[in-house]
């Protein structure tokens, strides 16, 4: 009984990574011409399996089974439609033995780098990404992206159009392609990170499954022979340190809790210990990224023990670096946070006049300085002021409840 | 102990929408739920059916005409065959179903067995 159910389970998202390297192997064979077709052989073959494996168990091999029935399901539509009257041969080749591991990946990497052709607009890439790769349905990307479903799936039909257009056939990326074009991705994987990591929402699962792609995404490029380690490195340590604190920013009720209200010892060690590992990686060569600075202001943080203690004058450093090579208001913004810390906050309110900004961040970094300092009136004004600038629910509570306390 | 058939039916417009991670899910569920059936000794036999092409044989004549039938929601997609002690035990035992969960039903029906009183 006990063996039977060990074959009773299957490993978590494996619906969802096995869709990413099945579509990814289809559209390589049959070219990104036929993506429609393949996204529903990929979905009607997870339905079989969902309506047969219950009943008659898990194969030995899950992943050959989708396979060959998504590839069958293909094969019959393209009959069907007899769209493949010379195309017949080759499709004979797929025979699901042969494909290794090795092949599955390289295949789910060139999707990747194709969804990230450069002229492709992001958010069409990080559709396509999330769609084909990872598995995301429209309506879990809109809940993922805190879009409308609507919107998401029309754009999806406009990045899939491009994508056909620009991308005749995924095989063609070439190892000179993939190093151009790994910037772009490791963009694209930060950005998808943030947007999981950084609004705080009811819907939490899904924002955290959205992290957790951009990690395995990441790790999944330093499979590529020869390709630049460092960056990915530094990228893959400031997501896990970042994703040590993901279940600590918020208590069971739903509100936000500030960095230094959170106690270090509920941070997840496991992730603190993989992103030290893979940060110790980044710094083997003299390589600097802006990813390089992000982890290593992550990493500082990730590994306080105590919040007294923190070593604010590296973090202001690193940050004086971050703004000279991402002049990003936001980057700005975080860095006067780190020099209140070292300078006191009236300094850093002096600071803060240099910086020409109408956001949220700006509106709430100003009326934490004056509530440090005391200020409540003008405290109370600007949380005011950036608790108009959010839809956020989560926020919103966090900033009542800041105006209320200041009252 | 008698036996029982479930005959499952309906769901698949919501099914059909599905994403991979809710389908591994929800197939999950259906997983453990006919464990547990085994576990407690209930379980008997279950089989699925296609639900995409059927023919139905009639009349004197033989006459072989396509399903599936009037709605798609009637299609029989599954049967499972149980033990319990009665019909109110084994409709009991349904309800744990996953199906209800994409707005399928499950028809309970006693097998008659070979009893002659």
């Amino acid at each position: 009984m006990k063996a039977k159910q060990e074959t009773n389970q299957i490993i978590e998202h494996f619906f969802r990574h096995e869709h990413g390297r099945i579509s990814s192997l289809l559209l390589s064979k049959f070219g990104t011409n036929h993506i429609d077709l393949i996204e529903d052989a990929v979905q009607d073959a997870l339905l079989k399996a969902m309506t047969i494996w219950p009943f008659r168990g898990i194969p030995k091999n899950p992943g050959a089974w989708i396979l060959t029935v998504s590839k069958n399901n293909v094969i019959d539509n393209l009959r069907r439609t007899s769209l493949n009257e010379s195309n017949h041969v080759g499709i004979s080749d797929i025979s699901t033995e042969q494909i290794d591991d090795e092949i599955i990946h390289d295949n789910t990497l060139k999707t990747m780098f194709a969804c990230c052709h450069p002229s492709i607009p992001q958010e069409y890439q990080i559709i396509l990404v999330l769609k084909i790769i990872s598995g995301f349905n429209t309506s879990e990307a809109a809940r993922a992206l805190l879009k409308k479903e609507d919107t998401v799936s029309k754009a999806y039909t406009r990045a899939k159009k491009q994508f056909r257009q620009q991308v005749s056939s995924i095989d063609n990326i070439s190892i000179k392609s993939i190093n151009d074009r790994l910037l772009l991705i490791l963009r694209l994987l930060y950005i998808i990170f943030n947007e999981g990591y950084n609004s705080i929402d009811p819907d939490q699962l899904i924002r955290k499954d959205l992290c957790n792609e951009a990690i395995r995404l990441a790790k999944l490029l330093l499979l590529i022979p020869n390709i630049q380690q460092s960056t990915i490195h530094a990228l893959l340590a400031m997501m896990y340190h970042h994703s040590s604190r993901f279940d600590s920013r918020i208590t069971a009720d739903g509100k936000i809790i500030i960095l230094e209200e959170q106690n270090p010892n509920e941070w997840n060690k496991k992730f603190i210990k993989t992103g030290n590992y893979h940060f110790s990686l980044a710094n083997q060569t003299d390589t600097i990224s802006e990813y390089h600075i992000e982890a290593a202001i992550a990493s500082i943080h990730a590994n306080t023990l105590d919040h007294s203690k923190t070593n604010w004058e590296a973090i202001l450093d690193l940050y004086e670096m971050l703004t000279r090579i991402k002049p990003h208001k936001v980057v700005q913004l975080n860095r006067i946070v780190a020099y209140s810390k070292v300078h006191g906050e009236i300094a850093a309110l002096k600071e803060l006049k240099k910086i020409d900004s109408d956001s949220k961040t700006y509106y709430s970094i100003k009326a934490y300085l004056n509530e440090k300092i005391g200020d409540k009136l003008q405290s109370q004004d600007y949380y005011k002021q950036a608790l108009s600038k959010t839809k956020n629910k989560s926020e919103i509570n966090f900033f009542t409840e800041k105006i209320n306390s200041l009252s | 102990m008698k036996e029982f058939m479930y005959l499952f039916r309906g769901g698949d417009a919501e099914r059909a929408s599905l994403s991979p991670e809710e389908m591994q899910d929800h197939m999950q569920k259906w997983i453990s739920w006919m464990g547990q059936l085994t576990e407690s000794g209930n379980f008997v036999a279950g089989l699925p059916l296609n639900k995409s092409e059927a023919h139905v044989v009639s009349g004197s004549k033989k006459l072989v005409t396509d399903g599936p039938f009037a709605e798609g929601n009637e299609v029989v997609g599954g049967y499972l065959i149980v033990k319990a002690n009665d019909l109110t035990h084994a409709t009991e035992l349904a309800k744990d179903c996953p199906i209800y969960e994409h707005d399928g039903t499950t028809e309970v029906r006693e097998i008659l067995p070979m009893d002659m009183n």
